[in-house]
């Protein structure tokens, strides 16, 4: 029996967070100007309203809430996050970090009013340790600038699936899943140590950060980013008892305010490469994944089901269709692209034409795609690929003989091979009437683990995008996908016949777990699209837990009373550590 | 319904639209080429809250245009929507990731006009230029002839010329040594052309700040002035009054224009074969002005200058980590050099620093607008560094330079 989740009790609950009165909220600013930069604090109407909307829209479930914080603080210091906390413990009103905002459960929108932190003056790549492969940077530090800072030096962090527009700090503490979470695992098997801020005021320093703290933090300039430090060679290092760097994870700053991370960073390699198969049957494609996991064969995979997915998702009704037509069925696209290349005889007989080809033929009629990325030395890399190709076609494994999809994946991913040319795919595409298509779209989906952009497209098209990403078994990957599908179906979900949603799985941590990522979008102006898109949401939630699988996405509130409806122990818990350390504001509930 | 009409509703729908994806607050991350030089908001940077970036400015007009809080009891309202230097770098990030009808700029200058109207703005300084324009056709407030630095008097007001020379109010009034070599050049290349003694305000600050009251006036005269003279094509030095007559003009005027515009940089490109270059030993930068690439989209002007640069033997142009779509704005646009003049500096300053990171002794670019910003920023950045002052050269000024072996 799935549990009935009401909407409207969250509501009543926001109730209880009225608009801070003025008077107390006067001086809740004075306090916090004794110690903060008083430029950086304020009350005022215009600089607080940007914060009533997040990458989910206003955090609620109403399409036209947007509730704005009382008071604004843009730290530069862990001191200043310091004092914000113990003012707002003084007064009990609540306090909620924002660094990018790109998350996509609305929990940087103040849904309980009162102090917000925005990060953006902590921007700062404080240390790049050569030495013990990790780097310290703050919080508003995205992914992007890491990833050219650490790029001239031979060195590359682990990017998340998200826009490279979100943050180093706030993806990993938030359990991001990444490119390469198959051999190195999630977020939090990211972070050597943190610096972070208790609800309570008190500051706390963990692992690699706890010896040799990175105290002497370079003043804050706009526009200027000072040189990062050398590091020290550190290493993750525990004192006796429990390891605190656990304590904010996944808590939307509830239970600290995170002010430096320390993570890993990976040498670049020599070589690299994208393979590409297609499947029909989703459980033989998930069995072959596992293997190549357990094999500890290249860094990870995706799994992009069902085929039309993505160009549904990315491209306009008309493009995505034609884009479906190639796939499933190439022959005759292949012949109508030879139709109308032949105007161009000389594009025909060049190799990147025929590789592209050969890698539609591969992905033809088929289901789903798996893109599996390999990494090392050359040597490394071509024998893991041969691997990759048994186990894809072990009969113990797969019933199906898949297709081979590398020759399109190669110029697809453009960034990772010598002489792939994106090009070709944009002409084929283009000649087949494709008429929204821009090559910069191409361009820019070709070097993902360097600049994922792509996920930005996907919640743009209809400007609503709200997903769920359990993490399960790959053996469970079938049965949730089907409880997605019927999901999908019992709820009249507008977007089925649009194909705007889709599921994405992500190799978790070896062949531990992996992540099946649900994503919907949907008009966020239209209150029937979001209720219904919620409720999905929230059923296959209480269906996957009634199973055992763990659940990390659904609006910030609803997830509260999930919790606490289906995990009690769990979640009372988790209020006597968060009381305990003095939080202000526990979540509404 | 005219251009200026502000349809509330599309407002708002475009507002909503923005998803807060975060992909504007900084160069694209597929742009991005260090860490150092990666911040494209000129008002984010420098003022830090959500509120001065484009996504908070979508939520301050949502808001606005939903009477949901009482923002008029607000005293940063003005200073944050004043303070984008509507340098597009937000837009073009955008539209780069999905083709979209947010457009933060159109936004931010649509939300100045309703606060113009409602008596909020706009800032002191900005309103004087207005005042200025609607006195003396010019935003300098000069009441002395239009185009008096012009020496030779037969180029004046000639009827038929095949390029109608548009001046603009900056380089006429305050750069005319900018004005000066491009009739050098245009007399070189044995060009017809002419420059009006009539012309007047392209209208772009007034567009820019939201002052929209005078813009149509200015619009027509000028169009009046251009189609009385006959010419073909409009020629421009000024990428503020190029982006504004070809863009904005048509959507005034709700028809295309009657003649061809062309950007000097466009221009010189395209008479490359008829130069012959004196060396020039010199390390430069080139910047590109907002106005001539992002503004311009789909067609921004890019290559041109460059090709112009790459061809005076011995220069050698170093590229920014900025550019093109990427480029930082000077700080000088969007009547933030008349409304905020420190701030403007400080953007001016920051750029000027990429500059000598990059080791370049001077920077090019093709625009009387950031000439002036760039100039003071390099005043500023020669005092914090002690170090010699970057040149800051106008192209045609460059070209000029390269053709006599200066
Ligand atoms: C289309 C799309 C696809 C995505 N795909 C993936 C994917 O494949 N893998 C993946 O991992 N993620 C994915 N994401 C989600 C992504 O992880 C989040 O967008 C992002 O990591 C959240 O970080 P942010 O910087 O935007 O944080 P914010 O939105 O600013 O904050 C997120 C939460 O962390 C809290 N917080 C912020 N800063 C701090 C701090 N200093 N201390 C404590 N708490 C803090 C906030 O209060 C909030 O609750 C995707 C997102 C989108 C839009
Ligand atoms: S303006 Fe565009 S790019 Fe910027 S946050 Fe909004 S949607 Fe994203
Ligand atoms: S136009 Fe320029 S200054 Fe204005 S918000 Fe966009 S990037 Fe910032």
């Amino acid at each position: 029996m799935v549990p009935e989740f009401r909407s409207e009790e969250i509501e009543k609950v926001l109730d209880d967070y009225p608009e801070m009165d003025k008077k107390l909220a006067e001086k809740i600013v004075r306090d916090l100007q004794d110690v903060i930069n008083p430029k950086f604090v304020t009350r005022d109407w215009a600089a607080r309203v940007p914060y009533s909307r997040d990458q989910t829209g206003g955090g609620s479930s109403k399409v036209d809430e947007f509730r704005a914080p009382d008071i604004v603080v843009v730290p530069d210091s862990v001191y200043d996050v310091a004092h914000t906390c113990q003012i707002a413990l003084k007064y009990g009103v609540p306090v909620l970090p924002v660094s990018t905002g790109a998350n996509v459960c609305g929990m940087a929108v103040p849904l309980c009013r009162g102090i917000m932190i925005d990060f953006k003056r902590m921007n700062r790549i404080l240390e790049i340790d050569e030495d013990g492969l990790t780097c310290t940077v703050e919080p508003y530090v995205t992914y992007s600038r890491l990833q050219a800072e650490l790029d001239p030096r031979g060195y590359r962090v682990n990017v998340p699936g998200a826009p490279n527009s979100a943050a180093v700090l706030s993806n990993c503490f938030f359990v991001g899943d990444k490119y390469f979470s198959a051999k190195y695992g999630y977020g939090p098997m990211e972070i050597m140590g943190a610096e972070f801020v208790l609800p309570n005021g008190k500051i706390i320093r963990t692992g690699a950060l706890a010896i040799n703290p990175i105290e002497d933090v370079p003043e804050y300039i706009p526009g200027k980013h000072p040189d990062p430090k050398d590091g020290p060679g550190r290493v993750c290092v525990q004192a006796f008892g429990p390891d605190m760097t656990g304590l904010p994870y996944q808590s939307v700053g509830r239970n600290g305010i995170v002010t430096k991370i320390c993570v890993k960073i990976y040498p670049l390699t020599e070589s690299s490469r994208i393979l590409m198969y297609g499947f029909k049957n989703l459980k033989n494609l998930t069995r072959c994944l596992s293997e190549i996991c357990a094999r500890e064969i290249g860094y990870g995979g995706i799994v992009n089901g069902p085929m039309y997915s993505i160009p549904s998702l990315t491209h306009t009704k008309a493009d995505a269709e034609k884009l479906m037509d190639i796939f499933e069925h190439s022959i005759t696209a292949i012949l109508k692209i030879t139709k109308s290349l032949l105007k161009n005889p000389i594009l025909i007989f060049k190799k990147p034409f025929r590789e592209v080809l050969s890698g539609l033929m591969g992905i033809k009629g088929r289901n789903f795609s798996t893109e599996i990325f390999l990494f090392g030395t050359k040597r490394r890399v071509e024998l893991d690929q041969k691997r990759t190709e048994r186990i894809m076609n072990d009969p113990e494994l797969t019933d199906e003989k898949p297709g081979n999809g590398t020759g399109l994946a190669k110029h697809l991913f453009w960034g990772y091979e010598k002489d792939a040319k994106p090009e070709y795919i944009y002409k084929i595409f283009k000649s087949l009437g494709l008429k929204d298509f821009r090559l910069d779209w191409l361009l820019r989906m070709g070097k993902m683990w360097d600049y994922n952009e792509v996920p930005t497209r996907i919640m743009r098209k209809a400007s609503g995008f709200l997903l769920q990403s359990p993490r399960m078994p790959f053996g469970k990957m079938h049965w949730a996908f089907e409880i997605f599908l019927d999901a999908l179906k019992k709820a009249n979900y507008p977007g089925v016949e649009e194909g705007n949603w889709s599921t994405y799985i992500n190799s978790g941590s070896g062949p531990h777990y992996a992540c099946l990522e649900m994503d919907m979008i949907y008009d966020p102006k239209s209150q029937e699209d979001k209720d219904k898109v919620l409720k999905i949401l929230v059923d296959v939630t209480f269906q996957l837990m009634q199973k055992g699988v763990y659940f990390p996405h659904n609006l910030g509130v609803a997830r509260d009373f999930i919790e606490k409806m289906m995990l009690p122990k769990v979640w009372q818990l988790t209020k006597e550590i968060r009381e305990a350390f003095q939080a202000t504001v526990l979540g509404p509930l | 319904m005219t251009a200026f009409t502000i349809d509330r509703e599309a407002l708002k729908n475009a507002a909503l639209s923005c998803v807060h994806c975060a992909m504007c607050r900084q160069a694209l991350p597929s742009l991005t080429k260090s860490n150092k030089f990666a911040d494209t908001c000129p008002s984010g940077l420098y003022f830090n809250y959500e509120a001065y970036y484009a996504p908070g400015r979508n939520e301050i007009a949502r808001a606005i245009l939903r009477n949901e809080y009482p923002l008029e009891e607000s005293e940063k309202l003005k200073e944050i929507i004043y303070s984008c230097t509507t340098c597009g770098a937000c837009e073009v990030n955008c539209r780069y990731i999905c083709d979209t009808n947010i457009l933060p700029v159109r936004i931010t200058e649509k939300i100045r006009a309703i606060l113009a109207k409602m008596g909020i703005g706009p800032l002191p300084n900005q309103q004087k230029f207005a005042n200025y324009v609607k006195k003396y056709n010019n935003p300098y407030g000069e009441s002395t002839k239009r185009n008096s630095w012009v020496k030779n008097e037969s180029i004046l007001d000639k009827e038929k010329a095949k390029y109608f020379y548009f001046v603009g109010c900056t380089t006429g009034y305050r750069l005319t040594p900018v004005a000066e070599a491009t009739v050098k050049i245009l007399d070189l290349t044995k060009e017809n052309y002419t420059v009006s003694s009539q012309e007047i305000c392209c209208g772009s600050p007034l567009i820019r700040t939201g002052q929209l009251d005078d813009v149509e006036r200015l619009v027509q005269q000028n169009l009046e002035v251009i189609q009385r003279l006959k010419c073909k094509i409009v020629l421009f030095s000024c990428a503020g009054c190029y982006r504004t007559v070809t863009k904005d003009w048509p959507e005034i005027l709700g028809k295309p224009l009657p003649f061809k515009t062309m950007h000097m940089a466009e221009y010189l490109a395209n008479k490359l074969k008829k130069f012959k270059f004196r060396p020039m030993k010199m390390k430069v930068a080139y910047h590109d002005p907002c106005h001539l690439g992002r503004h311009m989209f789909p067609n921004q002007i890019y290559n041109e200058p460059r090709q112009v640069i790459d061809r005076i033997p011995g220069i050698n142009r170093v590229v920014l980590d900025r550019e093109m779509d990427a480029t930082l704005c000077c700080g000088a646009g969007g009547g933030v050099k008349a409304g905020m003049p420190d701030y403007s500096e400080y953007i001016a300053t920051l750029r000027v620093e990429e500059v000598r990171a990059k080791g370049a002794e001077a920077v090019i670019t093709p625009c009387p607008f950031c000439i002036r910003g760039l100039t003071d920023g390099a005043k500023q950045e020669a005092k914090n560094t002690g170090l010699n002052e970057i040149k800051v050269m106008g192209l045609t000024e460059l070209v000029i330079k390269a053709l006599e072996g200066k």
